[in-house]
């Protein structure tokens, strides 16, 4: 008559309606289900109160409505809503701490009670899942409100980038004890130093029995006290190791640490049990070490993507790359500096996930080509714009094998390789290019001969784009693969448009084409038409100006070292004397211009591309009409340059 | 009282008699007791002559419903046919083969039901049927006090108030289920209708604490009645508040 278990399949189809229950596997849900509880509260009960300590369960709201209050010292104030589906509790819990808000049923509710040392395995072994309930349940805002969650991190401005910094930092975990490369002071300094040469590790701790540190032998040592003092190397490491090591204790702050090892001028740090050197040694970091581990550092990220394998860890990288993008930004870095450390980032991101996808070619049985290609990055991410995942734009170029035919076997190959990476980067958020600029489309993957042939053909035409694709293709950049393939093709880019005045000219007038953004009484000029009326269109009217003015100089001056219009506006400052005035202002306006979208977009969620002139201070407000005189400056400049005024014969 | 008798009760029935028939304060609160949502699917609604094909219970402790306590039970009943209730609960006969035999449920149903208070809606119907099984085959009675929800629900839902109509009768499940805006689960199989039988329990629990202004519930609170066999095991009328008969 009736299933095995008709309530707990009832419970877990409940369950797995919502995530994060929808992504873990069917046993695992039931397995939830057979050990939860149920509990009915009616309108005005309390789930919990404010400074409760949280059991031991998770609670999901099978039916009603759970409203989150926080009370401060005068009032109670209604901070969040809580509908069916939702889960209850997971921040106290994952946390440890207190329930910081009350929660009131404000409709007859009923609540699972579910145990949360099994969720909390589920979520660790579940990429995807872990990755939804960080996002949703208790950081950031949740899907449709508004409402900040409890118990967020401040989200107030960092005031400096150093603490931009040590807010994510991490304190210092060691690894594992078996790792740390260590000697008796009886050892010879031969054997030391076969022992840092096998482990390929800079220094040597010296300890006693305990494990307690002694000394420390580095390869400076070494090369000081044997090569040049011309020591016997027999002797113990005793007699050239220095002392007396500087400890710090395991779970202090790694940004602490590496401000001891600055000031006190010394490569290695060692951390002991307790901080002293009375107990044994744990670990022995390098500066580069406590790079790693600092969080929200740069470095710290292409850790994390090195070590990375799943999609969804992919994806809560990326997030942490954002926020860490928000905090430099709201501690007034360059935007232009931020674009190159997220574009680092990123290509390595790009080559990690090309490296997994051959590898699970190969696992396929899918025999791979041994031709050299590149993966390159054109448009915004040739110029090493692209700090939020808005789209990708990117290309592929393999060497020909001078066959028609086995060309187009290559390029299935490669197009299939190309799908597999563009996939990984859309579950890792990115967003696939409107127009198609991406290397599984058979457009962008192209051999290096159909490139350049393609590159060489500078009569556009008014075919306005054919330009667009020529516009984006000038701005590539090598990502990975094989670097004197893509040069091959950036050289040609040189070389033709270097020649031709007709397409410079078509350059010079697109750059013109959008009057600064200011009416007669020096006010915006907002948008009329479309969906963002009211708004103006920062990306049009201010970025894309300055950005084709910065490509067009440098075409024409064939200026060669640098990919960001940044680069390009200090290249041309540089290298042209008559323009130096010219290119710093454009290139400190196009910073600010460039920050402003990012923070904006990082605000709404989209690519910031409108802004609201009412929601800018005054300040900002001074700023911008300040960028558009120089944008204005940058326009006469290329008429100028370009005889624009001159109508063609 | 009869030596005769003492000597003959098995410890089982002596544990369940010493732990139930006592009674329980008037004071104590409500998150202290242990309830047990009790539901039995029959072969019909003669207590006599009909069967229990099926039961399913769920324990009530400190305001939840504890999943990992629950029990049911499939009856293996040898002599039913087919019956006005099949069409209801869809129990076939043969289905009731696959269950152990009566007397084996009711042995391991007793200690459960030691010192609880029975929770069902119309559970006065399922302790009979309960009763003459146990009358049947262990020779005890039921000694649980128990707890009606829908006699709950007439007190507490402004639908069902009583309202002096000579025909009025207390409310199904279905109805109190519609009154609360609880969806029922899997209606008409013993674990479904025990368990939602608890969510309304606790739903109106939450209502009887709000009619006190918050205080505490204590078991007075509560309409608890001593289980007497006015329905005995020789009485063959139908009961009035007929479970089974949709309405």
């Amino acid at each position: 008559m009736t299933a095995k278990n008709l309530i707990p399949d009832r419970i877990a189809t409940a369950l797995r309606q919502f995530p994060p229950f929808s992504m873990f596997e069917e046993a695992a849900v039931l397995e939830l289900a057979l050990a939860a509880k149920v509990q009915v509260l009616t309108k005005d009960d309390l789930v919990w109160k404010q400074g409760d300590p949280p059991g031991d369960e998770v609670l999901f709201l099978a039916r009603g409505r759970v409203e989150y209050f926080c009370q401060t010292a005068d009032r109670i104030e209604l901070i969040d809503v809580r509908d069916v589906g939702d889960i209850l509790g997971l921040s106290a819990l994952h946390e440890g701490v207190p329930y910081r808000v009350t929660a009131k049923a404000v409709e007859d509710s009923i609540l699972y009670s579910l145990s949360w040392p099994l969720v909390r395995e589920l979520l660790a072994a579940n990429d995807q899942a872990r990755y939804y309930v960080r996002r949703h349940l208790f950081w950031g805002t949740r899907v449709g409100t508004s409402i900040p969650d409890a118990g967020l991190e401040a989200t107030a401005g960092a005031a400096s980038v150093l603490e931009a910094h040590l807010r994510g930092a991490h304190a210092i975990s060691p690894r594992p004890p078996e790792r740390l490369l260590y000697c008796t002071p009886e050892t010879s300094i031969r054997d030391a130093a076969k022992m840092m040469s096998s482990r390929r590790l800079p220094s040597i701790l010296v300890a006693d029995a305990d494990r307690r540190p002694i000394g420390i032998v580095t390869g400076h040592d070494l090369v000081k006290e044997v090569i040049v003092a011309g020591k016997d190397s027999s002797r113990p490491v005793s007699t050239i190791m220095s002392g007396p090591v500087i400890t710090v204790a395991q779970n202090s702050s790694s940004a602490a640490a590496a401000l001891i090892m600055l000031r006190r001028r010394i490569g290695q740090i060692c951390v002991t049990e307790d901080g002293t050197a009375q107990t044994a040694a744990l670990d022995l970091c390098t500066q580069k070490d406590l790079l790693a581990q600092s969080g929200r550092h740069p470095a710290g990220f292409i850790h994390e993507i090195r070590r990375a394998r799943s999609p969804g860890r992919f994806r809560e990288i990326c997030d942490d790359i954002e926020s860490m993008a928000r905090t430099y930004l709201e501690a007034s870095i360059s935007g232009l500096l931020l674009g190159e450390i997220c574009a680092e980032l990123y290509d390595e991101l790009i080559s990690q996930l090309i490296d997994i996808s051959l590898a699970e070619m190969t696992d396929e049985g899918i025999p791979l080509i041994h031709i050299p290609w590149t993966w390159i990055a054109v448009g915004s991410d040739g110029r090493r714009e692209q700090v939020l995942r808005t789209d990708m734009d990117n290309a592929l170029i393999f060497k020909t094998s001078g066959d028609i035919e086995q060309d187009e076997k290559n390029r299935a190959f490669f197009l299939q390789l190309a799908a597999r990476v563009v996939g990984k980067l859309v579950e890792a958020g990115f967003s696939r290019c409107q127009g198609g600029v991406m290397a599984s489309n058979p457009n962008w993957c192209k051999t290096d001969a159909e490139w350049i042939e393609e590159l060489q053909n500078t009569e556009l035409g008014s075919d306005n784009t054919r330009l667009m694709r020529a516009l984006i293709l000038y701005d590539l950049r090598y990502v990975a693969g094989d670097q004197a393939l893509c040069e091959a093709v950036r050289q040609t880019v040189f070389r033709a448009v270097g020649k031709s005045v007709a397409i410079q000219r078509q350059m010079a007038e697109m750059v013109v084409l959008t009057p600064p953004p200011l009416n007669f009484w020096g006010n915006f000029v907002v948008e009329k038409k479309g969906g963002n009326e009211g708004e103006f269109d920062i990306k049009k009217r201010g970025l894309t100006p300055l950005r084709d003015a910065a490509r067009l100089f440098a075409l024409h001056f064939e200026l060669r070292q640098h990919h960001s219009t940044g680069g390009r506006w200090l290249e041309l400052a540089a290298t042209r004397p008559e323009m130096k005035e010219l290119a710093n202002l454009a290139r400190e306006g196009y910073d600010q211009l460039l920050r402003i979208r990012t923070l904006t977009g990082l605000q709404r969620g989209d690519a910031g591309r409108f802004i609201d002139p009412a929601s800018l201070t005054k300040l900002q407000k001074g700023q911008l009409v300040n960028v558009f005189d120089v944008q204005r400056m940058v326009q006469s400049a290329v008429r100028a340059q370009f005889n624009l005024d001159v109508r063609p014969v | 009282m009869i030596p005769f008798f003492q000597r003959s009760e098995s410890p089982l029935i002596q544990a369940y008699r010493e732990g139930t028939k006592s009674g329980i304060r008037k004071n104590t609160p409500v998150n202290e007791l242990r309830f047990v949502v009790i539901d039995a699917e029959t072969s019909g609604l003669k207590v006599a002559q009909d069967r229990i094909l099926s039961i399913a219970l769920f324990e009530i402790a400190n305001g939840q419903i504890d999943i990992t306590r629950s029990r049911k039970w499939m009856v293996f009943q040898p002599e039913t046919a087919p019956t006005a209730a099949t069409a209801i609960h869809g129990i076939l006969p043969c289905e009731t083969r696959s269950g152990i035999t009566e007397k084996k449920v009711l042995e391991e149903l007793l200690p459960l039901l030691t010192g609880a208070i029975l929770v069902g809606h119309h559970v006065r119907f399922d302790l009979a049927m309960i009763q003459a099984a146990l009358l049947r085959n262990l020779g005890t009675p039921c000694y649980n006090r128990m707890i009606d929800t829908a006699r709950i629900a007439m007190h507490e839902l402004t639908a069902f108030r009583q309202t002096g109509y000579a025909n009025q009768r207390p409310p199904s499940l279905d109805e109190v289920c519609a009154q609360l805006n609880l969806p029922p689960v899997a209606r008409h199989t013993a674990e479904g209708d025990a368990f939602t039988a608890a969510e309304v329990f606790l739903l109106l629990c939450g209502r009887i604490r709000r009619r006190l202004k918050n205080r505490p519930l204590q078991l007075r609170d509560l309409p608890v009645k001593r289980f007497k066999s006015t329905l005995g095991a020789n009485r063959s009328a139908p009961l009035n508040n007929n479970p089974f008969i949709p309405i």
